[in-house]
């Protein structure tokens, strides 16, 4: 199965000369499974794939409702061929609008503020960065944080904040 | 012309007689069907249906398929139109207006109150769509680029090769190295 | 001053009066409407109550904002009541179409882009819920109560009034209501050094006899199924206890669950509550060893509080001051 996975890749991007691949594809179920899934990509990169449950197939009860239907001879063989419309969207804008799914309405958007802070001994100094809340033109108002945290870590507590402050959002919602 | 277009091959073997070829078909569009269908039909629980006619009827359709026009282009109709349909024997309007060929893949379908969701479907596809898009960004530089170009700009093989500067087989390996990739996320969520 | 800004408002209290007979007020029941003197007279107190009863009972369409985030977002509610039930359909006007419909014990989420679902939810959740269902008589205790003045407000007249915190374990709040309907109008959240920090104002508000006849249609709707999130196992929750809580708040929730599409590991969770705000308290386990390290983010009126405490961090929540989260963190026992 293994050796016929790259030519799999090739035939759905038009780009496999050889017809045998199909014969292969059609006789092997995982084969199939697997041409599914290279598809279900490329739909979900194009952000074709929202609003319904990805594990429905149809095929199955597609192939047995049209099981006694074989086409006609008389066919009209293919006129002309042209190329393809592009099933593409226009650009990869949309990329990443899943990075945090199920969200609630009216989620409130944390931006990248951070304030660390050793030992607080004496908790009126503690530093508060507020974003401005009146104007709209809300920005930081600065940022600063203590020397050892790499970016890395920061990303990282502003994504478990971001997802905390989502559950606090569903738990209001839920809330007894 | 393109010689080695699959859904060109597809249909010729299906008119030969070799009716299995036509499931590779429906494996090939059947989400993007699903993801127009959303727009029309409102309780989601009907898409199989609604999917299942449109297939059934491009299938009996197939003979009058001149190749004048991409198969997409076609099979987008036929979907339009079953599902104008299926409004019509649900009595219902359809959206505020028709949608061309041509703009459904700029259309952003509204999410108004719709009914009838199934909630661990949407968990589910959340965590397909988190995990495939998730191992695309992490995937390395080139892999990313490849299949990118591939799929969100469709260029060809030939136009990836000159754009990074690399032999054609290096984009070939790159696009299905990066499928591969994925595919090893995906396969899992999807068996259970 | 403030004897003068008595003054004021009665002036204006009668003035207003005539208007309003002439204009014939709609549903709120008013049992005092026809007595000039009463009506006059009503304490803050009364004012506040007025409010509670007109925005569970009233069919309005109100649109505001709310300033208290990074971008200012206008926003549109309209609020019926259909046999007694009170339905309300909540929408983003701006981009892309969030709505959510609340009726019935279920609120159910509609987003472009995404399947929608439902929650079970019998609280309300529209914009002026929390100041509508505070028990305003038992707040006496931690809330003084200031009819500070007149004022108009999205072309209502309404008059503003003061919930003064009586320590600084809470914000202070002012609202505004209009003194037709009883409706609230605006609401500002006000910091100990007396800034506002937040604030939610109404733009429009339409209030009609009868329900919307487009909501009265959306509550027929079959709704997204109900989605219900897995809890974790009862022996497991309840490890930790709260030994400080601010006056008049409560705990109304305390279990483990996991966070959604985040990490694997549950965590403990309480949630306390005091009517208007509603504060969330988590705790874990970190393997940051780093200890007595506390991190603070403030955005408008919501306060994201965290520290870190021998292999723990404590993440606080919600719409209450610093003050008030460091000595609910700092009282975190493991329960016996």
């Amino acid at each position: 199965m293994k050796e016929y996975a790259q030519d799999l890749s090739s035939l759905i991007d038009n780009e496999l000369d050889e017809e045998t691949v199909i014969n292969e594809i059609l006789e092997d179920a995982e084969l199939q499974q697997q041409f599914s899934r290279y598809q279900l990509m490329g739909d979900v990169m194009r952000d074709e794939s929202n609003g319904f449950d990805l594990r429905i197939d149809v095929t199955d009860s597609v192939m047995a409702a049209i099981a006694n239907e074989v086409q006609k001879d008389n066919v009209v063989p293919l006129a002309s061929k042209v190329k393809p419309a592009n099933n593409v969207v226009p650009f990869m804008k949309r990329f990443g609008q899943y990075a945090i799914a199920a969200s609630v309405a009216g989620v409130v958007v944390v931006s990248s503020l951070m304030v660390n802070q050793n030992s607080v001994t004496d908790p009126s100094v503690t530093p508060v960065l507020s974003t401005v809340p009146f104007g709209g033109a809300a920005a930081p108002v600065s940022l600063q944080v203590a020397p050892s945290s790499t970016k890395d870590e920061i990303k990282e507590q502003n994504e478990r904040l971001e997802a905390l402050l989502k559950d606090h959002q569903l738990q209001l919602q839920i809330q007894p | 012309m393109n010689e080695r277009e699959l859904d060109l091959q597809l249909i010729q073997r299906i008119q030969n007689g070799e009716q299995q070829a036509f499931s590779l078909l429906v494996r090939k569009y059947q989400t993007r069907v699903a993801n127009i269908l959303t727009r029309y039909v409102r309780s989601t629980g009907d898409i199989p249906d609604v999917s299942q006619e449109v297939f059934i009827k491009v299938y009996r359709s197939l003979p009058n398929f001149r190749g004048d026009s991409a198969f997409y282009t076609w099979l987008f109709r036929i979907t339009v139109n079953t599902a104008k349909n299926y409004l019509t024997s649900q009595s219902r309007r359809p959206p505020a207006s028709d949608i061309d060929a041509d703009e459904a893949d700029s259309y952003d379908g509204s999410g108004a109150l719709k009914d009838e969701d199934n909630p661990e479907a949407i968990l589910h596809s959340q965590e397909v769509k988190r995990v495939i898009l998730d191992t695309i960004n992490n995937l390395p530089d080139e892999l990313k680029s490849a299949i990118t170009l591939r799929e969100l700009e469709g260029m060809s093989y030939d136009e990836i090769a000159q754009i990074e500067g690399c032999p054609i087989g290096t984009v070939r390996s790159r696009i299905f190295r990066a499928r591969e990739a994925i595919d090893k996320q995906l396969k899992p969520l999807l068996e259970n | 001053m403030k004897h003068q800004l008595f003054l004021v408002g009665l002036f204006s209290i009668s003035t207003l009066f005539v208007s309003s007979e002439v204009t014939a007020t709609t549903g709120i029941i008013q049992p005092n409407v026809e007595k000039t003197e009463k009506h006059v007279r009503l304490t803050a107190l009364a004012y506040l109550e007025n409010m509670k009863q007109a925005y569970k009972e009233l069919n309005f369409e109100l649109l505001y904002v709310n300033t208290g985030g990074s971008k200012i977002e206008p926003k549109q509610l309209i609020h019926g009541v259909i046999d007694g039930k009170r339905i309300a359909y909540f929408c983003y006007l701006n981009g892309s179409m969030r709505e959510s419909l609340q009726f019935d014990g279920k609120i159910s989420f509609y987003e472009q882009g995404n399947q929608a679902y439902s929650l079970a939810s019998r609280r309300d959740q529209s914009v002026f819920s929390n100041i509508t269902s505070f028990d305003f008589e038992n707040g006496t205790q931690n809330y003084e109560y200031i009819i500070l003045g007149k004022g108009r407000i999205a072309g209502k007249k309404a008059i503003a009034i003061r919930m003064a915190s009586k320590d600084e374990f809470r914000y202070s709040y002012i609202v505004w209501l209009d003194l037709n309907s009883y409706l609230p109008l605006r609401l500002d959240t006000i910091s100990k050094a007396n800034l506002i920090i937040d604030q939610t104002m109404a733009i429009s508000l339409k209030v009609t006899d009868t329900i919307n006849p487009w909501i009265a249609q959306l509550s027929e709707k079959r709704i997204p199924e109900v989605l219900h999130l897995a809890k974790m196992d009862v022996e497991e929750a309840a490890k930790w206890q709260l030994h400080w809580i601010p006056e008049g708040f409560k705990i109304v929730k305390n279990d483990q669950h996991k966070l959604m599409m985040h990490d694997i590991e549950p965590v403990s969770y309480i949630m306390i509550s005091d009517g208007i705000v509603s504060v969330s308290i988590y705790i874990s386990s970190t393997q940051s060893s780093s200890s007595d390290q506390q991190s603070i983010i403030q955005q408008g009126g919501t306060l994201l509080y965290t520290k870190h405490q021998e292999k723990l961090e404590v993440n606080i929540i919600g719409e209450i001051p610093i003050a008030a989260a460091e000595r609910v963190a700092s009282s975190i026992r493991v329960a016996k």
